[in-house]
Formats: structure tokens, sequence, C-alpha cells
């Protein structure tokens, strides 16, 4: 066979060798299509039913376009969906994507998948919450400042305290969601400063419409004092305002939300919510789509960036900054 | 090569043929969901009419050719609810899970707005401005809804069945989707869908549609919060739903996970609430403290994913509790709660009986049907149990393999009246996308094993027949080779060896009985001899040149024995050329030892009758045969059959002899033309990329001048 190709290579004519030229050349331009593919990257928000995220899609598609990137968008249908968050990581990772975007919906289980992406040396940035592990080379965590929302939601809630006796709901707290425990500590530690003797109730996070409304309900019976509730999640602050509105109570229990949502930030307009402390998802995108492309380019290593909440009220809802956050690329149908 | 390209090109015809087939027929499956691609949702089908009984946001049911363009898709529409929108995709690709996880166009009906929607999602949705259908839309109504796309424009049209009162509206892209699958789509509802039609659109339809809706429009996304409030604020004023369940809402007595302990003499009434994880065969809730069963409650039908508040009789049972006597309300929608991962034992233990789970198993034998129902017979961790799944949900889930490894989602199930007391649990499947195959069989089955040996031990025995075929073919061709040679040494040498001896035999005879004889009649019998033996020796060279080649050679070295033997025999009177033509091939050694003998005639018949002054030999070679042409300018004569003498009878036997033919061309006067064509094996690798052109080899011509 090796004579064959030697006496073969060695016989070629002009033509022969041009024959031989042009299929070389329309095969190296079959393989090297795919490798002139454009990057993509793959960003899988915790869940793909609320604005909060929208924001995040719009800066990431408005960036990728500029870099002559590809995004690739999807998520669960809700925040504790944890096996389909993490099937749509698996998937990704098989499809040989330039760097993922993820908000994670648990703190322990996703490190396996993302351990996963760096053995494909694929860079991984954690999106608002962390994971239990700390950034490595190939991994950023851009988080929320959940200190900073508890101190916000603090002052706001301030405002109601009156008296000694002073009772203030705290609701979502997720052991799966590590920014909901920083943000309901930090919120007791200001709020002792504001009132001394002030009593805490905590509750549980949970996403199902049903069972939230019915466990604000619960709350809000059993506690006729309130002053304030704090919800540090879109279910959470739907559920309590249902559950505020039927026992006609709105505006009597100020609600202070974390994290927004179109028909929320509509409560804060008419003045039926307080105010939301809004997760600026856009600058964190954006981060993390800059922190990729420099990882790429081997100029930057793993690091934690904290990126502010903003408060929204009825009175700076319509500034262009709170606007800005809260833009999207179009929602849900 | 050629048969590489041949075999592209009918594959590559094949799938062009099939998939312009499929774009070209417009045909869909209304009677069997086997054609259909869910992607969320619980599907059925019946009597033509498809069903999603789940409120998940964005559940699609995909069917059609990825190779459709221009349609006309329609449909009768019905939602289920009074919030959430039903309707079509078109042109659509790259189907997920998810929301909006397509890339396509949808139009559908939303509730809430009273509005026609149409739009374009890829992975996010852009929608042109809604228009409002007169009357609203309505849960539990009929209406019909026509998809018109041609080019990038999509028309949609929407008509209330029992009012008969109409929408149009328009979408246009600058740039589109060329071509998709179409698609059944629901959100924050279940839905029904019938009388589902594709044909060939045409601009005319378009047109129509055009003339109605007005200017076109393109699809925008809802960029700012301050136009989502605009809008929000229009549609709740509108929105009655809430309100009126708020209204009549009362708050639960108990929690579903505290039913199974209460009393069982004396069964109490409770208000609970739950999100419904089952409709078939009996509507199961569910809170994240437990599950329980309703029977056949008084309500509205319910889809899975629907918040509920019951009101009824609690019958605990050992895990989980019953309620009868009951009357349902429904009371929010949404996406049903993700399921809980268990082990069969944990399953078994009681401790999620009427939770909607996730389970693994192994699938022990062949998917059958019992009672309307498709069975998988499970196996994992030493627990046996069953999955169920309705049959007329369609037949997806007969293509499972025995002994795959499949990812289960259902509801859980403990309770003799489902499990006979044969297994410990059973699981309720709601769709065929309950079902995910983790790993298909393992390939060492005892099955595949046998088969395996069965084929190793065939292959052994083939080959060993084949080795003793060969070897009895090679011994049969030395046979051959042997029997040849021996009949022409019989032919040449042993005829001349005969002759040589006869003469001596004669000379000595003459001279013993001392008869009247010179010693010139003695040199001249002598000489004769002598040139009887150098024929003989020059016979016995050739002979033993041919059979001691190393290898077969190409036919230049014959046309050159052929050349100095015209020499000698002509004392060089007579010009002699050779030339070969085409790509030169090995010759074997009988194909040679014949080409020489009819060469070797011929000249002596040449030199001998035509007295030539030029003999040309030229050897061509085509792709499966080749011509040994010998060419004089001699006297030539009148070569017609009925003359041929044994000379030329043995040339022609000799030629029959390689599988060839032999041709004689001659008339007095213009010199004589002998051709021998006889078959060539294959082309070899470098012979064809010779024959292709991409290698060159000059064609040998020599001349032997006049000495």
């Amino acid at each position: 066979m090796h004579d064959i190709l030697v006496s073969a290579m060695m016989g070629l004519s002009r033509s022969g060798f041009l024959n031989v030229a042009i299929m070389l050349l329309t095969c190296w331009g079959l393989l090297g299509c795919r490798r002139a593919e454009r990057p993509l990257i793959a960003i899988i928000p915790a869940t793909t039913a609320q604005e909060l995220w929208e924001s995040a899609h719009v800066e990431a598609s408005r960036i990728a376009g500029t870099w002559g990137w590809d995004t690739f968008w999807n998520g669960p249908s809700r925040e504790d969906d944890l096996l389909r968050q993490i099937q749509i990581m698996e998937k990704e990772l098989d499809q040989g994507v330039a760097g993922i975007i993820l908000a994670p919906d648990h703190a322990v289980a996703l490190i396996s998948p993302v351990r996963a992406a760096l053995e494909k040396k694929i860079p991984v940035a954690i999106l608002d919450n962390p994971l239990t592990a700390s950034p490595k080379e190939d991994v950023v965590f851009v988080l929320n400042d959940n200190a900073a929302t508890g101190r916000i939601a603090a002052e706001r809630v301030s405002h109601y305290l009156k008296g000694t006796q002073n009772e203030v709901a705290i609701l979502g707290v997720h052991p799966n969601f590590l920014g909901t425990i920083v943000a309901a500590d930090t919120i007791r530690d200001e709020l002792q400063k504001y009132a001394p003797g002030i009593r805490f109730i905590e509750q549980g996070s949970t996403f199902g419409s049903t069972e939230a409304e019915e466990s604000a309900e619960e709350l809000i019976e059993a506690h006729p004092t309130l002053r304030a509730i704090v919800t540090l999640n879109v279910s959470q602050t739907r559920a309590a305002y249902n559950a505020l509105s039927r026992a006609k109570l709105v505006g009597k229990v100020a609600l202070i939300g974390c994290e927004q949502d179109f028909d929320i930030i509509y409560r804060v307009r008419t003045g039926e919510i307080d105010s939301v402390i809004a997760k600026d998802t856009r600058t964190m995108v954006r981060d993390a789509m800059q922190w990729i492309h420099q990882r790429r380019e081997g100029t930057v290593t793993g690091e934690t960036i904290i990126v502010p909440p903003k408060l929204v009220t009825k009175q700076n809802v319509n500034s262009p900054e709170i606007q800005w956050i809260l833009a999207v690329n179009g929602g849900t149908n | 090569m050629g048969a590489t390209l041949l075999l592209v090109a009918s594959i590559s015809f094949a799938v062009f043929t099939h998939t312009r087939a499929r774009r070209e027929s417009y045909y869909l499956q209304h009677d069997r969901m086997d054609s259909w691609t869910s992607y969320g949702g619980v599907w059925a089908l019946e009597n033509g009419v498809f069903t999603n009984n789940s409120d998940e946001r964005g559940a699609k049911l995909m069917s059609g050719s990825m190779g459709w363009r221009n349609i006309a898709l329609s449909a009768d529409v019905r939602l289920d609810q009074s919030g959430g929108d039903v309707g079509l995709m078109i042109r659509s690709n790259n189907e997920d899970l998810g929301v909006d996880a397509y890339n396509g166009y949808y139009a559908g009906l939303r509730a809430l707005e009273g509005t026609l929607i149409a739009g374009r999602s890829n992975y996010s949705w852009s929608e042109v401005s809604p228009v409002a259908l007169p009357g609203g839309v309505h849960e539990r109504v009929w209406y019909h809804l026509q998809l018109i796309m041609y080019g990038c424009r999509l028309g949609a049209s929407a008509e209330n069945l029992s009012t008969h009162q109409t929408a149009v509206l328009l979408l246009y892209e600058d740039k589109c989707l060329s071509s998709g699958r179409i698609g059944l789509r629901s959100l924050s509802t279940g839905g029904q869908w019938r009388n589902i039609s594709v044909a060939p659109s045409t601009e005319t339809q378009l047109d129509a549609i055009a003339t109605r809706a007005g200017s076109e429009r393109n699809p925008q996304p809802l960029s700012t919060e301050a136009a989502y409030a605009r809008h929000f604020s229009h549609y709740e004023r509108i929105e009655p739903v809430a309100h009126e369940w708020d209204a009549q809402l009362r708050t639960p007595s108990m929690h579903l996970g505290d039913l199974a302990g209460l009393r069982r003499d004396a069964p109490p009434r409770v208000l609970v609430r739950g999100v419904v994880t089952l409709t078939e065969p009996d509507i199961f809730i569910e809170d994240s403290t437990g599950g329980a069963m309703v029977k056949h409650p008084q309500g509205p039908p319910v889809n899975v994913g629907e918040g509920v508040e019951i009101s009824g009789e609690v019958h605990p049972l050992l895990y989980s509790a019953q309620l009868t006597q009951s009357s349902l309300r429904i009371i929010s929608t949404g996406t049903p709660a993700p399921p809980l991962s268990v082990t069969p034992w944990q399953a078994a233990s009681g401790a999620y009986d009427a939770r909607f789970i996730e389970i693994q198993g192994h699938l022990m034998r062949e998917v059958h049907s019992e009672n309307g129902y498709q069975v998988l017979d499970l196996t994992e961790g030493g627990e046996a149990f069953r999955a169920l799944y309705p049959d007329r949900y369609g037949q997806a889930l007969h293509n499972l393999r025995v002994n795959s490894l499949v990812r289960l989602r259902g509801v859980c199930v403990l309770g003799k009246v489902y499990t006979q007391d044969l297994i410990p649990f059973l699981i309720f499947l709601r769709s065929s996308d309950d079902v995910q195959v983790l790993r298909g069989p393992p390939w060492w089955t005892p099955w595949h094993l046998a088969f395996v040996s069965f084929l190793i031990v065939f292959l052994a025995c083939s080959i060993q027949l084949s080795y003793f075929q060969f070897r009895q073919w090679q011994k049969d061709a030395i046979s051959r080779e042997r029997e040849r040679i021996a009949h022409d040494i019989h032919d040449t040498m042993a005829q001349s060896f005969a002759g040589i001896g006869y003469q001596i035999q004669g000379l000595r005879t003459s001279i013993i009985r001392n008869t009247h004889i010179s010693r010139e009649e003695i040199a001249h019998e002598l000489a004769s001899t002598s040139d009887l033996v150098s024929r003989c020796h020059a016979d016995a060279s050739h002979t033993i040149e041919m059979l001691g080649a190393a290898s077969p050679g190409e036919a230049g070295d014959l046309l050159g024995m052929f050349m100095e033997r015209t020499y000698k025999l002509s004392g060089g009177n007579i010009r002699v050329y050779k030339e070969e033509q085409g790509i030169v091939r090995p010759l074997s050694l009988h194909i040679r030892a014949v080409l020489f003998n009819i060469g070797q005639e011929t000249i002596s018949n040449a030199i001998t009758h035509g007295l030539p002054a030029t003999i040309a030999f030229t050897m061509r070679y085509e792709k499966r045969s080749a011509t040994m042409m010998i060419v004089d300018d001699g006297q030539g004569f009148d070569a017609t059959p009925e003359e041929e003498g044994f000379g030329i009878l043995g040339m022609r036997r000799r030629a029959r002899d390689i599988g060839g033919s032999l041709e004689i061309l001659s008339a007095p006067g213009v010199g004589t033309r002998v051709d021998v064509t006889f078959p060539l094996p294959r082309l070899d690798l470098t012979q064809r990329f010779m024959l292709h052109g991409l290698i060159h080899r000059r064609p040998r011509a020599s001349i032997i001048p006049e000495s």
C-alpha cells in the first residue's frame, strides 16, 4: 500500500495534482465549517417564567450580537425544577458551548454539572445565588448583593414600625438559594437596630402558587398584628399580595418584595406594594459575558463580583435607571 | 471510488426524494399519536380530538415535515380555562421543553384579553399587536383558527363557531424562517384541537386575509416595564376570574399529609387545597405535605397543574387518604410541581403514596396492553413495580426495549385496589414524555451472546473452508500448468528431439551398412541435425526463460523477444517496431506463453511466405482486455477461413485457451495483420490512478534499425 501511495504521489501529473488538491480543499472546507461556527453562550436562568431573567436575556443577546456570538436561552418553568435545569445544562455541555451562564436553582446539586463543564474547559459564570463551592479558575460568581438587599428591606420596613410590639414576617427563605439566607439574616440584624424588641416570623419558600398563598393566608391569620412582610422571591411576593388582598389588608400591612416581575412592579405603581428591591440582572449578565470573553483569552481567573440591587418605589419607577434594569426582550406569551 | 460515489449519490437521492415527498405530501395522522411528538403537557387523542389535560406553560405537540414551507394550517380550538391561551404553531424548528422553547411562529387565542395573537419565538417571544375578537374568548367554546403562511407573511384568522364573529391579523418579517413543522400549543390552560388540516397555501389566500387585516405588522417585543404597565392596567379591568375565586375562598382546615391520620370509623368532612397531579383514572392532588385521591368530585373538569379547593369526606387509607362525596373548585392555574426523586424502596415504603414522583427501573418484559392501559413491568434494587399508561394516549411506549433503564415520572399509588397485592406499588403515567430511556438494553443478552458465538464459529468455518478451497484451486492450477507445459514440451522439444533421433539413427544405419554415402553427405546430415539441435535449444531457452520469471512480466519483454527473433530469422533485413498503448499491465505466464507461440508462428509465416520489409508489434491495453497486433507489409494472401491451414487453426486454438480470439486480415498485395484479443483481470489502485489521469506513464516505443 505504501509503495502504491508513494508511486501515486511521484507520478502525479499537474491536472492530477489539481484534482487531489480540490478534493482536499473540499474536505478541509467541510470540516472547517464546524470550526468556523460562532461561539455560543448558553444562558440558563433559574426560571423562564419571570421577567427578572428576561432582562438578563436582552442584555446577553445585545452583547453577543456586538461580538458576533450566538446565545442559547432556556430554563425550567419553575425555580424548584432542579432536574430540568440540570438536564438543560448537560445538554448544552454536550453541544460544546463556549461558555455557560447559570443562575442555579440549588446551591449544592449544581456543583457536579459545573464540574463537568470545567472538565471540558468550558468557563462558567454563576449568577445571582452562589454555590456552596468556591470560584475556581474557570468559574466566576456574579452575585446579587444580598446583604445590601437585606439592608434596603430593613430600612423600608423601619418606616412602618410603631412602639415596642412589632411583628415582621420574612417569607421565602430557602436553603437552595443561599442569597435568601444572607438577606434574611441581614434584615433581622438591621431591624434589631431599629427596634430591639421586634419579633420575626419566618416562612420557607414554596413555588407553587396554591400552596404559597395558603401559607401566606395562614400566617396573616395567625399574626394579626403584623407590621410588614418582606418576601424574598417573586412567588412569595405574589402569594403575600393575594393573601393580603383577600384579607383586605393591602396598605395596612406593608409589603416589601425582593426580585421584580412586571405584575408586581405594577402593584408598586398602584401603591399596593410598598416597594420592590430589584436585582440588576442586566449588569450581572454583562459582567458574566465580559468575564467569559476574557477567560477565553486567558486574561482573567475565577473571582466573585457583587452587583448591588436597586430599590423600586412608586416615586422612582419611571426613572431611566430603573427602567433600564427592568427592560426585557419580550417575556413569555 | 466509483462505487462509493454511486452509493453516496444513491443515498443523497433517496434522502432528497424522501424529504421532497414529505414536503409535498401534506398528510397528518388524526387517529394515532405515533407521528406526533409532545414537549410538555398531558396529551390524548380521542375521536379525532386532541386534548391537553395540563395547565403547563408552553405545552407543545408537534408533527409534520421540517420541509413544509408555504402552507395553510387550520383547526378548531377550545380553551379549558378562562385564562391562558391556545393556538397553532407553524414553520417551527428546534423545539424543546419550556415556555418559548422553539424557533417558529405561533398564532392563537388569548382568553384574558379576548384577543387573537400572533408572533415569533426564538426562545424568546415577540408578538404583533393583538386584535380583539368581538365577543371575547371564552372557555369551552369552539373557535376556528386558520394560519396562512406564504413567503415571509403570516395571516391569522379566528372565528367563533357559535356567533361567527371573526378577527384577522397579519404578521410580516424581513428575515423569516423558511420552513418547519406544525404544532398545537397551549399556555397556562388545557385545551382541545379538532379538524386539523394542512394544505399548500397560495398568495391569493394570504391576500384575502391581508385585505381584511389592513396593514401588516412586524412582531415586536414588549420591551419596557412602563409599556407593560399600561397594557396590564387595561386587562386588569376586564379580568373577573381572580376576584371570583377570591370571594368564595375559604381557609383550608387541613393539609393533605394529615388526612391519613384521621379516624377511620367516622369520616370527617374537611376543606383542603392542592395541585392536580393526575386526572385519569382518578383525580390525584398534592401539596408539600402529602397527596390524596379524589373520587368523582362535583365541579368542573380539571387539568394537571391546576390548584383546586376540595370539600369532602375523608377516608384514610394506610398511607394517604381518599376524598369522597366531594365538591371541587379551581382556584389557580400553573405549571405542576416537579416530581420528588425517589428509589423503588422508598416508594414501596408508602411515604410517597399519592405523590408525584420520579423513579428509575429496568423494563423486565415487553410493553403490553391490559384493560385499556399499556403496562410496563419494571424492577430495580430488588423491587418489582408497574407503570400504567392509557392506551388511548398513543402507542409510543410499545417501542421500549426489554432491559432498558428508564426514568419514569408519575403518581405513585399503593393499595390493593390498584396493585392486587402482587406488587408493592404502581405508577400512573400522564404522557409519553413521562418515560425517558436512560440506557438501552446491554448488548450481551443471552440471545446476543449466542448470536455472536454462532457468528464467530460460522466465520471461522468459512475462513477454513475458503483456505481449503484456495489450496485446492492452487493445486489444480499447478496441475493444469504442468499438463500444459508437458503438452508444450511434447509439441515442441520432444518432437524436435524425436526428429534429431531419427536423423542420427538414419545416419548411423547408413554408416553401418556401408552404403555409398559420401563424406559431404554425412557432413550435410550432421549440419541439418545441428540446426535441429539449435532450434530445440532455442525453444528450451525460451521456455526456461518464461518459467524462470519471478513474476508475470509485461508484454514489453515479449515484444522484445519477437523483435530479436525477427531480426535473427531475417538476418537483419526486416525493419521491426514495437509499441505499447494504454496502461501497461502484467500478463500471466500462461498468457505470455500463448502469445509467444502465436507470435512465433506469425513471424515464421510472414518471413517464409510474405517477404515483408517491415513488421510492427503492438500491444494495446484496454480496461478489461488487451490486443496483440502483428502487422507486416508483405505480399499477403487470400485470408478465407476455408483455406486456413493447421498452423492458423493451432493459433486459434491457443487464443481460445486464454479466453480470447484471433483475427487475421489479409489480401494479396496489402500485407497481413494478425490480432489476438484476450481478457485482462481488474485494475489495481495504481492502474486506476493512471486510468483517471492522476498518474501518467509515457508509452514506450522502440525501433531496431536495420543493421
